[in-house]
């Protein structure tokens, strides 16, 4: 294991308007593991493409390691990198048996170690007996392993996964994100992952990092990503937030970097909030929008009715619209008055 | 606080980054140095062989008419050009008329013997046109009375004007009858996959079922029947072994007539490069006619359902059912009957050993042909897929132009440059270490594998390259990261999964070579007989019942031919 670090990478698609990875930065340490979020489009996959050598970078520097891998002068044919990479669709040879395409990579191994190696991989995920299956023969969750399996047995230096949970089902794919956790930290990889799911990211990686357009825009721990977004993107990435004034909020988050948030304004997760029915102290008015079952609670859509006097002006940029969890005992309906105060 | 943004949208710009994507020189420099990767430049050298004939003529152009051309232009040359045009005009129409209407019987509607029909229909494509002509070689004698009657009745000017008609129509539904098969299994396929949800969608909005034919279906396959129609005027042009049999002489028999008999080589050129601008306009034609959108490809392939088929009532199923026996019986089942009974006839007239070589001979050159022409294919597709650059996408398309190139215009193109280098570096190196004076290019083996290369390489790359493009391309990219060079890739990954369309290519290749006429009557080694040439000679000199031997067994290798067209003109997936 290596760890992977990345300088000023830069891609520009002859068609495309703008760069699709645009002077991009990134370290990452030895076996740890890194979640790139972002949309489609958002230049994730041609960095994981330009890591493993299947894309050659406009410029910048991808080292491996020690080994430099790419820069402006040279680039390492992508068999000679050391790197696994776990694709969207598994990209399983439909030709060879679940042990043969394990057994693709590891052709400098030993016929007799090469055995043990499978029979090793396979019982990492959980598949031991299945050498002999086609890939036809494999449901998505099997196939996935498999894929993995197949990346791993060759110890590469560096491991990249592709999206590997998007063509599963729901519980599959929780499922399948906590092995794969398991696995990953068993084999002691340097793993970067890209991902459109958060909760993918969030469930797997050490560190996340938010892609958009083609650059950074906030790299760190998963609980700090969550709870101090540096912009609206990011905050909205993780799940429902929302844009209180910075007076009323004052001390329930973490004081974000200045200039960052927009001036005057925190954002706040609706678990941060307590909801009241009645008014009392410092609770501010809001009018209820909008409700949703989500089983165990009710999620209220709601605007301040302090704010500018009433929720006329549906003005996000001076009245945003706020989300707010619900889980006492009388049902919500659009149009009742209910007050939040920070928990 | 109405000061406030709205918190999105971190547009900050770091100064100095680079925002404009690299300039043209930069790019143009690098495809270049991309080059030195072995699969671009086997490509690019492929590429390079492949449209040496066709440069050839093109330069040629430029070069001092002989002091022929001028005889050629003024008495030659406009009949030349006259009886192609007429003939690729009424053999066009003639397929059209066969084609589209049994494509949309067999695809929308249920009639006696529609499952025969079907498949049946197709055979006439097993018999190249020169044999088709053969089969039906005293058909001209058998209207002698008729041609008497006129002439005794009405004059001999009448005759003069009756016999031709009657020689053009002939010759152009003995050509339509072999050909229209092209016509029929695309405008079919577009008939009973693309079209068939909006078939259905119209007769839910009211039209009846003929209305909904020239409304909807016609000009859906439209593009569909276009490409078909184009396939059969450019196997018109390239047609020698019938237009000559029956005395047309079209631009390919004046092209063979300029070369052999006139001995003037620049006189061909004028007249081959003349030949495939038309055919070059064709094809642009054909591309345009396909719109912007390409809309015969509409919709995903995988929610294609076929149409659901239409019972006709009894009368007009027997009706149906007797439209497609007419093509089936006059493009298949009289010639090749024919072609069986003279067979057996005169099969022992051939003495065992001649026949013996003569297998042998064309077995050895198709093969070796077939060797050549799948590998290059392969190459070209397979460099198109791991090639990084640009610049071999236009490579392949322009060196698979050949398979639009007459023969005949080949087989120019090919001797020109190999009879220099056999007159000029190749003698010289010959004298200087006293050699025997021999020809090592025109005139062998090696001329006759290029001009096939040329001819034949897109019959071969495009089933190659639609199996490759339906191969993900993560397999490769798996294979590599897994420490497979990108050779090893091809051989270990891409090879095994493309059985499929490498086989079709392989049979589609064999059965090409083997029916090939026009170059290899040019380009043979002096002496060297295929079952195609042996053919072609034995019916010029009259021995029709002899010919019927090599012809029927060209035949039937035709119809193993048939079973991957059949399937390719579906646009079927070969994976």
């Amino acid at each position: 294991m290596s760890s992977l670090k990345i300088r000023s990478l830069t891609k520009h698609f002859r068609t495309a308007e703008r760069p699709a990875v645009d002077g991009l930065d990134l370290t990452i340490p030895e076996g740890s593991t890194l979640a790139i979020v972002g949309e489609s489009g958002s230049g994730k996959t041609t960095l994981l493409r330009m890591i493993a050598g299947l894309e050659i970078p406009d410029s910048g520097e991808i080292r491996i390691g020690s080994q430099l891998c790419s820069d402006a002068s040279h680039m390492v044919a992508p068999e000679r990198r050391g790197i696994g990479l776990v694709f969207q669709d598994g990209a399983l040879f439909p030709h060879l048996t679940v042990a043969k395409n394990i057994a693709y990579g590891l052709k400098k191994l030993r016929r007799s170690k090469r055995h043990s190696r499978i029979e090793e991989m396979l019982e990492l995920v959980g598949l031991a007996g299945y050498g002999s299956r086609y890939p036809r023969e494999l449901s998505g969750g099997e196939a996935q392993r498999v894929a993995l399996a197949r990346a791993l047995a060759p110890e590469p230096k560096v491991l990249l996964l592709d999206e590997p949970f998007s063509n599963l089902d729901t519980t599959l794919r929780k499922r399948l994100r906590d092995d794969v956790r398991n696995i990953l930290q068993t084999a002691g990889a340097t793993c970067l992952f890209v991902t459109h799911d958060t909760e993918d990211a969030l469930a797997i990686a050490d560190e996340i990092a938010v892609m958009r357009k083609g650059e950074l825009l906030q790299i760190g721990e998963p609980a700090a990503l969550y709870r101090n977004p540096c912009d609206a993107y990011c905050a909205n990435l993780f799940g429902p937030a929302n844009r209180l004034p910075e007076s009323f909020m004052k001390g329930i988050m973490a004081q974000p970097a200045p200039g960052q948030m927009g001036e005057g304004w925190m954002w706040t997760r609706p678990e941060q909030l307590e909801v009241l029915q009645n008014s009392g102290g410092d609770a501010i008015e809001v009018e209820v929008t909008e409700v949703r079952y989500v089983g165990e609670r009710q999620e209220v859509k709601a605007r301040c009715t302090a704010l500018n006097g009433s929720t006329e002006t549906e003005d996000d940029a001076t009245n945003p619209e706020l989300t707010l969890y619900w889980q006492g005992r009388d049902d919500i309906r659009p149009g009742n008055r209910l007050w939040i105060r920070p928990k | 606080m109405s000061s406030a943004l709205p918190a999105a949208e971190s547009s900050v710009t770091r100064p100095g980054k680079l925002r404009r994507p690299p300039g043209t020189w930069a790019r143009i420099r690098r495809e270049l140095r991309m080059l030195r990767s072995p699969w671009t430049a086997t490509a690019a050298l492929l590429a390079l062989v492949v449209s040496i004939p066709i440069l050839v003529i093109v330069f040629n152009l430029f070069s001092d008419p002989g002091e022929n051309w001028e005889h050629i232009r003024e008495l030659t040359l406009p009949g030349y050009i006259k009886n192609t045009a007429i003939l690729v005009g009424v053999v066009g129409l003639l397929a059209l008329a066969i084609g589209v209407p049994s494509a949309w019987l067999v695809a929308t509607c249920d009639f006696p013997g529609r499952k025969i029909f079907a498949w049946a229909l197709v055979l006439p494509l097993a018999l190249p046109t020169y044999i088709a002509a053969y089969a039906y070689g005293d058909i001209l004698q058998a209207i002698i009375p008729l041609q008497v009657w006129i002439r005794t009745n009405w004059g001999v000017d009448a005759f003069i004007i009756a016999e031709a008609i009657l020689r053009y129509g002939t010759v152009s539904l003995i050509l339509a009858s072999v050909l229209y098969p092209y016509v029929y299994l695309s405008s079919r396929a577009a008939f009973s996959v693309r079209a068939a949800s909006s078939i259905e969608a119209s007769q839910t909005l009211g039209h009846s079922i003929g209305s909904t034919f020239f409304r909807v279906a016609l000009p859906m396959a439209r593009p569909a029947i276009i490409a078909g129609l184009s396939l059969v005027m450019m196997e018109v042009i390239n047609d020698f072994g019938a237009v000559s049999f029956f005395g047309i002489p079209t631009i390919t028999v004046g092209i063979f007539r300029t070369w052999l008999a006139l001995g003037d080589p620049s006189g061909a050129v004028r007249m081959s490069a003349g030949v495939m601008v038309v055919v070059l306009v064709l094809l642009l034609a054909e591309r345009l006619s396909r719109g912007r959108a390409g809309f015969s490809e509409l919709g995903s392939r995988s929610n294609h359902q076929a149409a659901r088929l239409r019972r006709l009532p009894k009368g007009r199923g027997i009706l149906a059912c007797s439209f497609c026996m007419i093509p089936l019986l006059f493009g298949f089942l009289i010639p090749a009957g024919r072609l069986s009974i003279w067979a057996s006839q005169s099969f022992a007239k051939f003495h065992f050993g001649d026949f013996q070589e003569l297998l042998v001979t064309t077995l050895a050159i198709a093969v070796v042909g077939t060797i050549c022409v799948v590998a290059g294919a392969l190459t070209l597709a397979y460099a198109e897929r791991v090639s990084p650059t640009r610049l071999v996408a236009p490579l392949a398309r322009f060196s698979t132009l050949g398979y639009a190139v007459p023969g005949a215009v080949i087989a120019v193109g090919i001797m020109l440059p190999f009879g220099w280098l056999d007159n000029h570096p190749v003698a010289a190196i010959q004298e200087r270490f006293g050699l025997e004076r021999e020809l090592v290019f025109s005139g062998t083996l090696v001329a006759l594998g290029c001009a096939y290369l040329v001819r034949f390489l897109a019959v071969a790359h495009q089933p190659i390259r639609s199996g490759m493009e339906n191969l993900c391309g993560n397999l490769d990219s798996a294979a590599r990261l897994l420490g497979s060079s990108p050779t090893a890739t091809l051989f270990k990954v891409n090879l095994p999964l493309l059985t499929g369309s490498f086989f079709a290519a392989t049979i589609l290749i064999f059965v090409d070579v083997l029916k090939e006429l026009p170059l290899t009557l040019i380009l043979r080694p002096f002496n060297f007989e295929t079952l195609a040439t042996k053919a072609y000679s034995l019916a010029s000199e009259g021995r029709l019942p002899e010919c019927a031997v090599p012809s029927l067994l060209v035949v039937l290798v035709g119809i193993i031919g048939l079973i991957p067209l059949n399937r390719l003109m579906e646009g079927r997936r070969h994976v």
